[in-house]
């Protein structure tokens, strides 16, 4: 695996752990744990979208980066990926 | 992948319930150009789409109609909240009230519920973009006629917003067809369809 897939996998990894323990937290609005686990993955989840963002381009319309092109619709769009 | 984000697009604060006007603007939820089937026409069209401009306009005014209808439901339900019967009886509501009491669905005016057969995903990019314009188009006048009949000056401020993006999103379209058009046989633009034929090698 690239270094690109690496680092994407890596933040679709830790997005999904913040969902699901936020859907967890829905109903345990209160559980400590589960709190300290949000936070510590957060942490994480952000220094992975700066790195890749600053390698690979935007993941969100407002994380282009560059000055003279709007790089958010170079391709491949996801859906364009083959495996 | 979508994140969901705690706001609406543009503010709406209705202060009076107004039942009737809920029953005609939810036509702008789930009706035949509402946003409910703008939303699911582009962004089902975005697949087979190859220029990268065009898959954004698509992408990106897709994901757009998403906080629209949001904003729909939610005028409908601030102008339904803390209504008497006498005001269900007398506005005409009833009909939506007795399936729905006042939850959000998303029908048309008229009661028929939301249909997939109000848009096409045709998998032809002249096709779909002048379908995407035309739709755009209908559904200004949709807002157009709306306040025609609504004088409540909160519930007219985000119809007010709503309608200008319509035509914002018409402007977007007809840029995206011109790109598409840049890159066919300026001949015959039906020559091939480039969603679907290869190019000669």
């Amino acid at each position: 695996m690239d270094s690109q897939k690496e680092l994407l996998n890596k933040i679709r990894i830790l997005e999904f752990v913040l969902h699901d323990t936020g859907l967890y937290l829905d109903t345990h609005p209160l559980d400590q744990e589960a709190l300290r686990y949000y936070r510590t993955n957060r942490e994480m989840l952000d220094a992975a979208i700066d790195e890749y963002t600053s390698y690979y381009g935007p993941l969100t319309m407002d994380a282009v980066l560059s000055k003279n092109k709007w790089t958010w619709i170079e391709k491949p769009w996801p859906w364009e990926v083959e495996a | 992948m979508w994140t969901y984000e705690k706001k609406l697009q543009y503010p709406v604060n209705i202060r009076r319930p107004d039942p009737a006007a809920a029953k005609v603007i939810i036509t702008q939820y789930g009706g035949p150009d509402g946003e409910l089937g703008a939303s699911m026409r582009y962004l089902s069209q975005r697949y087979t789409m190859p220029y990268k401009e065009a898959i954004g306009v698509l992408n990106d005014i897709g994901t757009e109609e998403l906080a629209h209808l949001e904003m729909v439901s939610t005028i409908v339900h601030q102008l339904t909240r803390n209504m008497t019967i006498e005001q269900i009886k007398e506005s005409g509501f009833d009909t939506y009230f007795v399936d729905h009491t006042a939850g959000i669905y998303p029908v048309a005016a008229s009661g028929v519920p939301f249909n997939a057969g109000t848009f096409q995903s045709k998998g032809d990019a002249i096709t779909d973009l002048v379908e995407d314009m035309a739709a755009e188009q209908k559904a200004r006048t949709t807002y157009d006629n709306i306040l025609r009949l609504v004088d409540d000056p909160d519930v007219r401020d985000p119809i007010k917003f709503l309608r200008e993006r319509e035509i914002v999103h018409f402007q977007r379209f007809g840029e995206a067809l011109r790109i598409v058009q840049d890159n066919l046989d300026s001949k015959n633009f039906y020559a091939f369809n480039p969603e679907f034929d290869r190019p000669r090698r």
